[in-house]
């Protein structure tokens, strides 16, 4: 026996659809296993569905590898400092000085520019913070200033501020960004600018030469930028523990964002064992139920038969979607009820295959020679008309697969995914509802679409390799 | 367009020289035609007699060029009327030669008939697709129906309204609708009744007065001697022997052609063996049983066909009982109410005196004691399972011994079935075996729980001719040395007689004649009985010049079979034409001699 299946394994291997699509799955598997290694647990809930978490990312921004393909494009830049430059004593007080020097030479300008910071500690009075840059050409603009939010009534010392969630200011888009923009630079310029005028475009006066009045024909500024951060401090203990100043880029990553700045390498990563759970989970439990029904529903036939039938009947002419809609409306969308219901709904149509097969199978004479042995209708339907069906129903394990992938994708395109539980069903729907067929956002419709692609393959090319194993009537000899 | 390619000087129709062929498979190449050569005159009849797998086929299609397209060589030379045909390329073959010269009637065609399709539009397709006017063409078909003993109305008949001896005629007329030179046919009788197979040899015969030239293909050598002037015995891809008929069938040179026609069961020769103890307790007895079985008429409504009508049985312990009969006669329905795998709709099984109920307990142990050897070895035993694990199936439904007694039981048995050395074939699968070693494990699943009686449905039917005398014989030493009793179904007359001790012969549900096997052989009493035993082919040079005196199942009224009292023999008035009162009443059983008896009136 050992050396039977010792043979198999070879005989499978042999085949080249049983070398590539082995050496594929495994692949899938390594991948899955580093996944759930190295994921949160709450991955979908606490980082993928989390806006805030994906806000320093820059929007819909193509894969960084095409820029190689020629378009020149922002570098993102994520700065961030924590060890100050400089301590000035004033007087009783302290003004705590970072700075950062970038270097920038891109023709385009930043998508965005954003200022966070994490973590404040003060003792008796709040904190000024003020934010400036220092440009190539020596003009200093500052950008920001702000006092931390003072104690609140019978609050205690120390007062520690934006430790949960930091303190973020979006530089492009910000009003009094503008405003000291506008009151920095209108003394030097002929026609003077509008705070209204370039509050959403705060970047390209920033970066830009301010040689042209109007925003949308400003050109970068190319040179050495400085960052400047001053921190005036009323207690010597007062800690600032982290500032984080963000450049925002035109490519990100290997495959991009969406529309939300979602890094879909982390979202796609993820969709390998959820799409391997979904897949094996559904099909293999679907498969079990079907075979089963039909082989007992053929085989007994009478009353167990009328039974079974007129369920599946029942169960195969239900509309599926209201019902999944009804449902997910009362339940929630859940990944284990779409794919409870994908059970549900699929095994009827194997099982009334099945019961035809079975029924053929029943007249058979190897079925009348084992009923003349004695043998149980138990042992008749598993050792005898089963492995007569195996083929067919390792074909359709291995067939329903993908179909199960696909069927959880179409669902999740029609907006029932489970959000909490990112798919690659989900990422497609996304970047499909977020309009990335119609201007050429191919990064959120090619990646998960090639991996729901190479999924079904790998499951045909391994079912392509096991057939003349699993059936020996096309065995060598 | 004929006169063309004829050459009045050659008197052959076809002449094939040197004709080699070999395919490639997944490992190398297999030699299927290894130097062949014949000359067929036109008129003349070439049996090619071979077994399953011996390349009879090959030579059919390289002949009408149908050749599959793993070929890897192709040599010889093909004449046709003194014309290459091997050089012809497949257009100018397909428009003037295949169908026109040569035709062929395929094995199984009969079963691949477009069932949705009237059988005289399907006869007439060929002359539709070259433009011929349809009501000529209709002519034509209904002149070939007439020429295969057909009516004119078949025409617009569909082939599921027709009779296997008719689908088969059928075929035969498809064949001969550009009046061919030449046909080829490919086992035309298999899967046919013995009388119907008498009824298209007697049709085969009128087509050869018609000076049509045929390659016969068949793996009988009995019933290639109803037709054949030459024959050629075929085995592993050349002729071992191919001389004219008088001189194959009377001097046989090659062992292996001595061999099949000793398998061919002896009829009408007095058989010597009597030499078996008599019984006198019944082992199995059938007591007045019939069987119905539901059929559907319109949507809800279902009525009983009675497939079996008060069949009485007594089976003596080691003793052989063979019934006999053509299909639909019921005879594997009693098989399986022998074996209990049906309960009969009125009447009683006993086994050992005991009547069989549907108690659970009271089946599985009446199972353990009788068993059941199948007609298709290729389908009766699991092909996912090994040799051991089939054989030992028995044993571990019903939990005798462990591991260790279980291989001595069944490498017992596979040695009682001659399947030695038994290592070799412990763990092989059955698609590794032949077909007689494949019931030769059949016979060994059956033997080893020990069983008093075997039911024998068809044993031999599915198997190459060489082996059913072996496997025939196999059974008979195991009955002789193990004293099982054995109830034989076959639709051979001529293997129940030289297996059995006694035969029943089945017509339509019923026995309608019962005795010892050498009464029944040498003299038949029942019509049906003589019509059954002049269709079993015999290798007798002189059978290809007369006709068959069979009938035709139809014309038979077994109600109104009367021993006539001058011949003493039982005469159906019907077909004797006689003036008489059609009775509604089955007849009885007679005795018309010791231990013979017959249902006929008196």
């Amino acid at each position: 026996m050992n050396k039977k299946s010792k043979d198999s394994i070879n005989e499978f291997l042999s085949s080249t659809s049983g070398k590539l699509g082995s050496a594929l799955l495994i692949i899938f598997f390594i991948i899955s296993f580093f996944v759930i290694l190295t994921y949160p647990l709450d991955f979908g809930t606490t980082i993928w569905s989390n806006p805030s978490y994906w806000s320093d990312y820059p929007k819909s921004a193509p894969p960084t590898w095409t820029a190689l393909l020629g378009s020149t494009g922002v570098k993102h830049q994520v700065i961030e400092i924590s060890e100050p430059d400089e301590i000035i004593d004033i007087g009783s007080q302290q003004q705590i000085i970072y700075r950062y020097k970038v270097n920038y030479n891109s023709d385009d300008f930043p998508t965005f520019l954003s200022f966070s910071l994490y973590n404040i500690e003060y003792h008796a009075n709040p904190p000024n913070v003020e934010l400036s840059i220092l440009r190539p050409d020596n003009k200093e603009l500052l950008l920001y200033r702000s006092i931390v939010s003072p104690p609140r009534p019978n609050e205690i010392a120390p007062f520690i501020r934006y430790s949960d969630s930091p303190f973020r200011i979006n530089l492009s888009g910000d009003n009094s960004v503008s405003s000291n923009l506008v009151l920095a630079l209108n003394k030097d310029l002929d026609e003077k600018l509008l705070v209204q005028d370039i509050i959403g475009s705060n970047e390209k006066i920033i970066f830009g030469t301010l040689e042209q009045n109007s925003i949308n024909t400003q050109k970068t500024l190319s040179g050495e930028y400085t960052i400047i951060i001053k921190f005036l401090i009323h207690d010597n203990s007062d800690s600032i523990s982290k500032i984080r100043f963000v450049i925002g880029g035109t490519t990100y990553g290997f495959v991009g964002t969406d529309s939300l700045g979602r890094d879909l390498y982390l979202g796609l990563l993820f969709g390998f064992p959820v799409a391997l759970l979904i897949g094996l989970t559904t099909s293999t439990v679907t498969t079990i139920i079907g075979t089963f029904m039909g082989i007992l529903s053929g085989y007994r036939g009478g009353k167990t038969d009328i039974v079974i039938q007129r369920l599946s009947d029942i169960l195969s002419n239900i509309p599926l979607l209201p019902i999944l809609i009804f449902l997910i409306f009362i339940i929630g969308p859940k990944l284990w009820l779409v794919m409870l219901i994908l059970v549900a709904f699929g095994w009827p149509g194997l099982t009334i295959i099945v019961r035809s097969m079975v029924l053929q199978i029943r007249s058979g004479q190897s079925i009348e020679s084992a009923k003349s042995l004695g043998a149980s209708e138990w042992r008749i339907m598993f050792r005898h008309v089963f492995p007569q069906l195996a083929p067919f129903i390792f074909a359709q394990l291995i067939f329903f697969t993908p179909a199960a992938i696909l069927a959880e994708a179409s669902l999740s395109f029609l907006g029932l995914g489970d959000p909490s539980i990112p798919t690659w069903g989900q990422i497609l729907e996304n970047g499909f509802r977020t309009g990335g067929v119609y201007v050429d956002f191919w990064w959120l419709i090619l990646p998960p679409g090639i991996l729901i692609v190479i999924t079904a393959m790998i499951f045909v090319l391994i079912a392509l390799a096991l057939e003349p194993i699993v059936n020996p009537k096309i065995k060598k000899i | 367009m004929s006169t063309k390619l004829k050459s009045s000087r050659n008197t052959y129709t076809i002449i094939v020289d040197n004709l080699r062929l070999r395919y490639r498979v997944k490992n190398g190449s297999v030699n299927a035609i290894n130097g062949i050569s014949f000359k067929i005159k036109p008129g003349e009849v070439l049996g090619i007699v071979g077994e399953s797998g011996c390349g009879k086929t090959s030579i059919a299609l390289s002949l009408i060029k149908l050749l599959p397209k793993n070929v890897s060589r192709f040599s010889g030379q093909i004449s046709l009327q003194g014309k290459q045909v091997k050089k012809i390329s497949e257009k100018l073959f397909r428009k003037q030669i295949r169908w026109k010269k040569i035709s062929m009637v395929f094995q199984g065609a009969m079963n691949s008939l477009n069932p949705v399709i009237r059988v005289g539009d399907q006869i007439i397709e060929p002359l539709i697709i070259n433009k011929q006017d349809k009501n000529l063409a209709k002519e034509k078909a209904i002149e070939l129906l007439k020429l295969v003993g057909l009516n004119e109305d078949i025409y617009s008949k569909y082939p599921h309204e027709l009779s296997g001896g008719m689908k088969q005629r059928i075929i035969i007329a498809m064949s001969l609708i550009y009046d061919p030179d030449l046909i080829i046919l490919d086992e035309p009788t298999s899967a046919l009744d013995v009388s119907v197979q008498a009824q298209i040899m007697n049709l085969l015969k009128n087509l050869k007065k018609k000076q049509i030239s045929m390659i016969f293909i068949t793996h009988d050598i009995a019933l290639a001697s109803d037709l054949c002037d030459n024959i050629a015995v075929m085995k592993d891809g050349i002729f071992v022997e191919h001389n004219n008929i008088e001189k194959v069938l009377t001097k046989p040179q090659h062992h292996f052609t001595k061999k099949l026609l000793s398998s061919v069961p002896a009829l009408k020769t007095k058989l010597k063996y009597s030499t078996r103890r008599k019984s006198l307790d019944t082992i199995l007895k059938l007591d007045k049983i019939s069987v119905d079985f539901p059929v559907r008429k319109g949507l809800l409504k279902t009525e009983p066909f009675r497939a079996v009508s008060d069949v009485s049985l007594d089976i003596k312990k080691g003793e052989t009982f063979a019934l006999v009969g053509e299909s639909g006669s019921g005879k594997t329905t009693i098989a399986r109410v022998a074996l209990r795998l049906i309960s009969p709709t009125f009447g009683k099984v006993k086994f050992q005196n005991k009547v069989i109920s549907n108690n659970y307990r009271e089946l599985f142990e009446f199972r353990k004691n009788i068993q059941a050897i199948f007609q298709d070895p290729y389908s009766s035993i699991n092909s996912f399972m090994n040799v051991y694990q089939i054989i030992e199936e028995p044993l571990v439904i019903h939990k005798i011994g462990d591991d260790t007694d279980r291989l001595e039981i069944i490498t017992k048995a596979l040695m009682d079935v001659n399947l030695t050395p038994v290592d070799d074939f412990l763990y092989k699968y059955p698609h590794m075996l032949s077909g007689g070693q494949r019931q030769r494990v059949g016979i060994a699943r059956s033997l080893v729980l020990d069983p008093k009686f075997i039911v024998a449905d068809e044993p031999v039917s599915m198997i190459d001719a060489s082996s059913r005398l072996d496997i025939l014989n196999l059974l008979r030493n195991l009955q002789k040395t193990k004293g099982i009793s054995f109830l034989y179904i076959t639709h051979d007359i001529a293997t129940a007689r030289q297996f059995s001790d006694k035969i029943a012969v089945m017509f339509f549900g019923r026995i309608v004649e019962m005795g010892t096997s050498n009464n029944i052989v040498l003299d038949p009493l029942h019509p049906y009985t003589r019509s059954l035993m002049e269709a079993v082919p015999e290798p007798n040079p002189n059978n290809r010049f007369n006709m068959r005196k069979v009938l035709s199942r139809e014309l038979f009224h077994p109600n109104c079979t009367i021993l006539d009292s001058k011949s003493h023999k039982v005469i159906d008035l019907h077909i004797e034409q006689k003036k008489h009162k059609c009775k509604k009443q089955y007849p009885k059983f007679q005795e018309i001699k010791k231990n013979h008896y017959v249902a006929c009136l008196l």
